[in-house]
């Protein structure tokens, strides 16, 4: 390890703080995709395609912020899916049906991934239910409410009309527009990351979650409100979720009960990668939006290739797998 | 003249570098009751772990009817005839006792499994055995007693010839014990060989044909029941006859540390079976010792005071006012820090380094006010400060503390707790696993920290190492399945008068 100030060559200090980086497997896998993506396409560096990877990973992205610290603690939320789904389905419900202004509309929506959040939470923190268990119960919740409440049919703010429709465009902007030719969505992306960072990785509140994920047993006996801690990154989750879906709302204009189905996989494999281990205690923010954008650039890329929707989960599942074996082999050296 | 069916013959054994057993020779007959006895650490589980085939023997040779074995793993032991029963059983407990006791053995009966042929055997060697157990009840559905009792009948079943029980009453009531003995008398009539392991005077005078006792790795002689007493056993365990003057020991000069006021008195605390009506004071600047034998509740006692658990009953006064702990937040801001037992998994997290270690304790006050952010440069420059006062030898706080070794592990232990300045500190097993050198360096600091003029720590001492206790401590309170067995002072206190409190008091 260095010695402190070791003086010397700048430079050589520089690779050797570099190399140190846990996240410099995936970092460098990803540069290595892009390349041979640039190479095997023509249409994958233009700036169209690489909007189109930020948007799509902007949504993903964010949720996973949350689910670091889901796994951080050694838990898992399968509901994530299913509380995009509800959220978005409900503010659209109360914007069109009910009527009711967009504002109060998208803050009663939040509102539903909060209250989520605070079950999981609860459920698992307190009560010690598994997480697996106990989020394959809300996700099902969820979904059904999603459903039931969309009623089977798709609700479109192009079609259908709305309280305010004068704050229309100023919603439309939100998910649609972009400031300095950056995305929204992707603004946002980078906002909650810094702030997921520092919150994660600088703040007590994230350095419980990785204690309590590194040994619940160590924590209680240092004076640690375990159960609270097990809690609080359900409840981030949840209120990000909605805040992803509300963006999406607003993108795409459109919600249907059925969407962000199968979200919740995608999201953990992301992080997966990301080199969070379900054991918890070793996830960390960057490496999981690293893990996020090798998703996104590779299904953007299997894509371009013409290759086929169901061969895409194939690659995806092999590459969890081999993203979990390579963490575990780098733990185990590090013995 | 009963015949031996074992016979060691200088069974030696030390891993690595520590010597368990050093030249031991005794036999045990056919047919009799024989209890090992001596204090944590004597080496009786290491002996009967080496019969049992768990470890083998670094030099030496076991006799089983006279005819030397080797038994190299407990397949082998088992098909001499050898089964033991252990403190932790080992059955599985969604299984039935039936299940249980076939349990790698089954009867197969074509493609599936002969049930009726071995629940039939089943009830017939429980009857035998006189037992009152219905072998298609599952195991979870036992009481503690009756799974001792599965387990011997299990044994029995492949014909043990050697019966080896391991503490086998500590969770049992009286009347299961008295139910335990008379299939143990039953079982010598059949001319088994019951090799009994225990601390409790009382069942081992009771129980035995003969006592064999064993201190330090060594074997000190074997006697009939009739030959001796608790005291006499005790005294042998403790090697009165060469204690040493504890007085010289430089911490017993000057004023006795007890003599001061008393900043914490406990009264009458208990939970469960291990804490029972527990009293005592803590005067400040103390050292104060805790001694107890294997399952005498001395963990269990300072995980309570901790506020790890909350008590069933009692009361605590620190500082003349009466305090209650919901958890280990509150005991931490009334200034109590503990030093647990288990290093790896509740005193250390392995995850991190040195410097997040001793953070984990704190609250608020390494916090940038507003932001919530940690302090960085501070929790770094603490971090230095602990490797420097404690002699971690480290590279930095930034080290990862599974690289350590265990002394220095246990260093940076301590360093948390002291990084929130606490009144009381309480050490739970504080040297154990620490080289000699770091254990004389720890030692030195805590005389320290009790001795410093401008803030007298008052600290407690578990430990199972006597020596310690004897050595350190002016004070110690000795501890007997769940209760205070007495206290001494230090003239008082020497290994003989700690250790007869712990067996016979």
């Amino acid at each position: 390890m260095n010695n402190g100030n070791t003086g010397g060559n700048i430079f050589g200090h520089a690779i050797r703080r570099i190399t140190k980086i846990k996240e410099l497997g995936i970092l460098i896998t990803l540069i290595l995709l892009f390349i041979i993506l640039t190479i095997a396409s023509d249409v994958f560096c233009t700036a169209t395609n690489l909007l189109n990877i930020v948007r799509q990973v902007s949504l993903m992205g964010i949720q996973a912020l949350g689910m670091t610290m889901v796994i951080a603690v050694a838990g898992v939320d399968l509901s994530v899916g299913a509380v995009y789904a509800l959220s978005a389905t409900s503010t659209a419900v109360m914007m069109t049906r009910l009527q009711i202004p967009i504002v109060l509309s998208c803050m009663l929506g939040l509102i539903v991934g909060l209250v989520f959040g605070l079950i999981n939470g609860i459920i698992i923190g307190y009560i010690k239910v598994p997480a697996f268990i106990a989020t394959m119960g809300t996700m099902n919740i969820a979904r059904g409410l999603a459903l039931i409440l969309s009623n089977g049919m798709i609700i479109s703010l192009d079609r259908d009309p709305v309280a305010d429709p004068d704050n229309l465009p100023g919603f439309f902007q939100m998910g649609g527009g972009s400031v300095f030719g950056i995305p929204s969505l992707a603004l946002v992306f980078i906002i909650l990351t810094i702030i997921a960072y520092f919150y994660f990785h600088k703040s007590m509140q994230g350095f419980r979650m990785r204690a309590v994920g590194g040994s619940i047993d160590a924590a209680r006996a240092s004076g640690i409100n375990v159960r609270r801690v097990i809690m609080l990154p359900y409840v981030i989750i949840g209120v990000l979720c909605s805040i992803t879906a509300i963006l999406n709302f607003s993108f795409m204009h459109t919600v249907q009960g059925t969407m962000g189905e199968g979200m919740e996989l995608d999201v953990l494999a992301g992080a997966y990668i990301g080199g969070a281990s379900p054991a918890g205690g070793s996830a960390t923010i960057i490496g999981t939006v690293i893990g996020v954008l090798i998703m996104g650039v590779l299904k953007n890329g299997l894509v371009l290739l013409g290759v086929d929707a169901y061969m895409q989960k194939v690659v995806i599942g092999v590459l969890v797998i081999v993203a979990v074996v390579i963490d575990m082999y780098n733990n185990a050296k590090r013995q | 003249m009963p015949e031996n069916i074992i016979e060691f013959k200088n069974i030696s054994k030390n891993f690595g570098g520590i010597q368990a057993l050093r030249n031991v020779s005794f036999s045990i007959s056919k047919g009799e009751v024989h209890t090992i006895m001596g204090e944590n650490g004597a080496g009786k589980s290491t002996l009967m772990n080496i019969l049992s085939g768990i470890y083998t023997p670094c030099s030496g040779q076991i006799l089983l009817k006279s005819e030397p074995v080797y038994i190299s793993t407990p397949l082998v032991a088992k098909a001499h005839g050898i089964s033991t029963v252990f403190q932790e059983l080992k059955l599985c407990l969604n299984l039935t006792v039936v299940e249980n006791i076939f349990l790698g053995r089954e009867y197969r009966k074509g493609l599936g499994m002969d049930w009726g042929k071995m629940t039939g055997e089943a009830e017939d060697k429980l009857k035998e055995l006189g037992m009152d157990i219905n072998v298609r009840s599952m195991v979870q559905d036992l009481s503690a007693a009756q799974m001792q009792l599965v387990e011997i009948a299990k044994a029995m079943f492949v014909n043990a010839e050697i019966l080896i029980l391991d503490e086998p009453t500590s969770s049992l009531t009286y009347n299961e014990t008295e139910k335990l003995f008379k299939l143990v008398r039953k079982l010598k009539n059949d001319g088994v060989a019951i090799i009994f392991i225990s601390h409790r005077m009382e069942e081992v005078f009771s129980i035995s044909d003969r006592i064999s006792i064993m201190r330090n790795g060594e074997y000190l002689g074997t006697y009939t029941k009739d030959e001796t007493t608790p005291e006499k056993v005790v005294s042998l365990i403790s090697n009165k006859k060469e204690n040493k003057d504890m007085n010289r020991c430089v911490r017993r000069t000057g004023p006795a540390s007890y003599e001061n006021k008393a900043i914490l008195k406990v009264k009458d605390l208990s939970r469960g079976k291990l804490v029972r009506n527990i009293s005592f004071d803590l005067h400040e600047g103390e050292m104060l010792g805790f001694y107890g034998l294997e399952g005498s509740g001395r963990t269990e006692l300072m995980e309570t005071l901790y506020g790890l658990y909350k008590p069933e009953s009692g009361k605590m006064e620190l500082y003349g006012k009466e305090i209650s702990f919901r958890n280990t937040r509150d005991s931490i801001n009334a200034g109590i820090a503990m030093v647990p037992e288990d290093r790896k998994h509740v005193g250390l997290f392995m995850n991190f380094d040195i410097k997040d270690n001793i953070l984990s304790i704190h609250d608020k006050d390494m916090l940038i006010p507003v932001l919530g952010v940690v302090k960085g440069e501070k929790l770094r420059q603490m971090g230095k400060l602990a490797i420097e006062e404690l002699s971690i030898k480290a590279n930095s706080p930034m080290q990862m503390v599974k690289t350590l070794s265990g002394g220095n592990q246990q260093k940076v232990v301590i360093s948390k707790c002291l990084s929130i300045n606490p009144s009381i500190l309480i050490m739970d097993e504080p040297t154990r696993g620490v080289d000699v050198g770091a254990k004389k360096e720890i030692y030195d600091l805590l005389h320290s920290l009790r001795n410093d003029e401008k803030h007298r720590k008052s600290i407690i001492i578990v430990s199972s190492e006597l020596e310690e206790v004897v050595s350190e401590c002016d004070r110690i309170i000795v501890i007997k399945e769940g209760r205070i067995a007495g206290e001494l002072r230090r003239a008082e206190i020497n290994r003989d008068s700690v250790l007869q409190l712990a067996f016979n008091g």
